[in-house]
């Protein structure tokens, strides 16, 4: 800090109890791009997230959750069987309230076989219009009353023929009407919103907000509750 | 890297004063934490006594006043009287060696000292401490907050179980030891997207008939997945491949079995700095930008 040339006078050396570690420039850092290509083998291609491996063959994704040598056998296989189970129910649950996701053939304990969506992830679109088109959807999941879970904005997609929302990625979702939960939702969005598109987030906030507003009659409160959950999340 | 010569820190957010003397490398380092007889932190109470220590603590690592060229304090976030504290004593120094006063956040300091100790370089960092569960990753000139505990900390949400039983504080040791000798049953996982919750899982954790060993187990594997599943959720969102665990709760040897074990599935690397460094300490205030 001393060597970024940020030392304090005297007089506004205030402290700050609720001081956030993004409040601070960091300017003795430089970011390091890291690159990782998705492997295409013939017609097969994988992707790995978090928690399970994606294949796409013949036009459908398999996803099967993979077990986690750090978890605790039964906790692991809790917490696959659970997903597995509960994030098949649920897409069917949001297909049923008008929510544009991928259609489900197969369902063993670990694993969903479903169509492949063609599209761009909303991470690699983030322009107004997406945000908005995004808002609209997740109106109508809150309708629906299911909550997604990790509203992050690689779980959305862009269809590329006729660019309509889908929502993939239900592992987290679940079956809830409170505003609690529909707020934490949204404030999961925003904060993806904020970490991977600092500059823009407000304007984006706002485009969702306002899709989010023509599909559901209860947007208003929620986005009340998502600035509340926010304030309340840090170190006070 | 140019040189400043000595630069004295000195970190008052919480339980611990410390105050450290740091160049290109840790010259002294000394503590007083203050430990509630009962119960847990008491804000003017820690206050009080970080004032009744200051003294003793500055003269003990001040041996050469003339060679300090900086005064760095913990700025924040933390309990307001400790703060102040810390603040006042730092701004007294500053001006009565004439020398730059430097206001530094706590949360970076600790990601500081702990790449400065274990070398890595662009770390998604798991931030587990009494107060703060965070998880966080360096992303266009800031330190972006990924994930966050929506309620408690993790070590705090140890404590409040560890009190509940009669353990002493503080109750994380006492819980890992335990946990040795129990078995896994079920306790509520708590995950939204990229945050956490511990209060369920307190509460659950307390209300729950099964014996000691079993229940201390049962939580710290369930805290410790939940911690370690946002950390990687964060790794695969950010596309990086390093994790640095800090904070107190870091001592803690299965969460960092369960982080070295998820980062060797993913083929990434897992660092956790040496003890002095994990908690709050004084050399984080002093290191920072090194």
């Amino acid at each position: 800090m001393l060597e970024s040339g940020s030392s304090l006078a005297i007089e506004s050396s205030q402290i700050n109890p609720s001081f956030r570690s993004d409040d601070v420039e960091v300017t003795w850092q430089h970011e390091i791009i890291h690159e990782r290509p998705p492997v295409f083998h013939d017609h097969v291609s994988w992707k790995r997230g978090a928690e399970a491996i994606v294949t796409f063959r013949n036009g459908k994704a398999e996803k099967r959750r993979v077990s986690k040598l750090y978890r605790a056998p039964a906790l692991d296989n809790r917490l696959i069987t659970e997903r597995t189970r509960a994030e098949a129910r649920l897409i069917a649950a949001a297909r049923k309230g008008g929510v544009p996701t991928p259609v489900m053939s197969d369902i063993t304990a670990d694993t969903i076989v479903m169509e492949q969506v063609k599209g761009t992830l909303l991470t690699q679109n983030l322009t107004e219009s997406a945000v908005y088109k995004a808002g609209r959807m997740i109106g109508k999941l809150h309708i629906s009353g299911i909550i997604h879970g990790d509203l992050t904005t690689s779980n959305i997609m862009l269809r590329e023929n006729d660019g309509t929302c889908v929502l993939i990625d239900f592992g987290l979702a679940q079956v809830n009407s409170e505003i609690e939960q529909r707020g934490v939702d949204v404030h999961v969005l925003f904060q993806t919103l904020e970490s991977t598109s600092p500059a823009c987030a407000d304007v984006l906030k706002n485009a969702f907000a306002a899709g989010y507003a023509e599909t559901f009659a209860e947007a208003a409160e929620v986005i009340t509750r998502e600035h509340e959950i926010e304030l309340r999340g840090r170190y006070l | 890297m140019p040189v400043f010569g000595q630069i004295l820190g000195i970190e008052g957010t919480a339980w611990n004063l410390s105050a450290a003397l740091f160049d290109q490398d840790l010259i002294s380092l000394v503590s007083r934490p203050y430990s509630p007889a009962l119960g847990g932190i008491h804000p003017r109470e820690a206050a009080q006594h970080h004032a009744s220590v200051m003294k003793e603590l500055i003269s003990l690592v001040l041996k050469d006043p003339d060679k300090i060229t900086g005064i760095a304090f913990s700025q924040g976030p933390g309990l307001g009287p400790c703060l102040r504290t810390v603040a006042t004593a730092a701004r007294s120094l500053a001006l009565a060696l004439g020398v730059p006063l430097v206001g530094v956040n706590h949360c970076i300091a600790h990601i500081e000292i702990g790449r400065f100790a274990t070398g890595c370089r662009d770390p998604i960092i798991l931030y587990a401490s009494g107060a703060n569960t965070q998880v966080i990753g360096y992303l266009n000139g800031r330190y972006r907050i990924f994930g966050e505990t929506l309620d408690i900390g993790i070590g705090n949400a140890l404590d409040k179980f560890a009190r509940s039983k009669d353990l002493p504080h503080p109750g994380g040791p006492i819980i890992e030891a335990q946990a040795k000798l129990g078995q896994y049953i079920d306790l509520p996982y708590t995950v939204k997207g990229m945050d956490l919750a511990f209060s369920g899982l307190v509460s659950a954790a307390k209300d729950c008939r099964a014996t000691l060993p079993d229940v201390c187990c049962s939580l710290q594997e369930t805290a410790f997945a939940m911690c370690v599943e946002v950390t990687e959720r964060a790794m695969s969102l950010a596309g990086k491949e390093e994790v640095l665990l800090v904070g107190g709760v870091g001592a803690n040897r299965r969460l960092q079995e369960m982080l070295r074990m998820m980062c060797e599935d993913r083929g990434a690397q897992f660092y956790v700095p040496e003890q002095k460094y994990l908690g709050d300490n004084g050399a984080m205030i002093a290191t920072q930008e090194n």
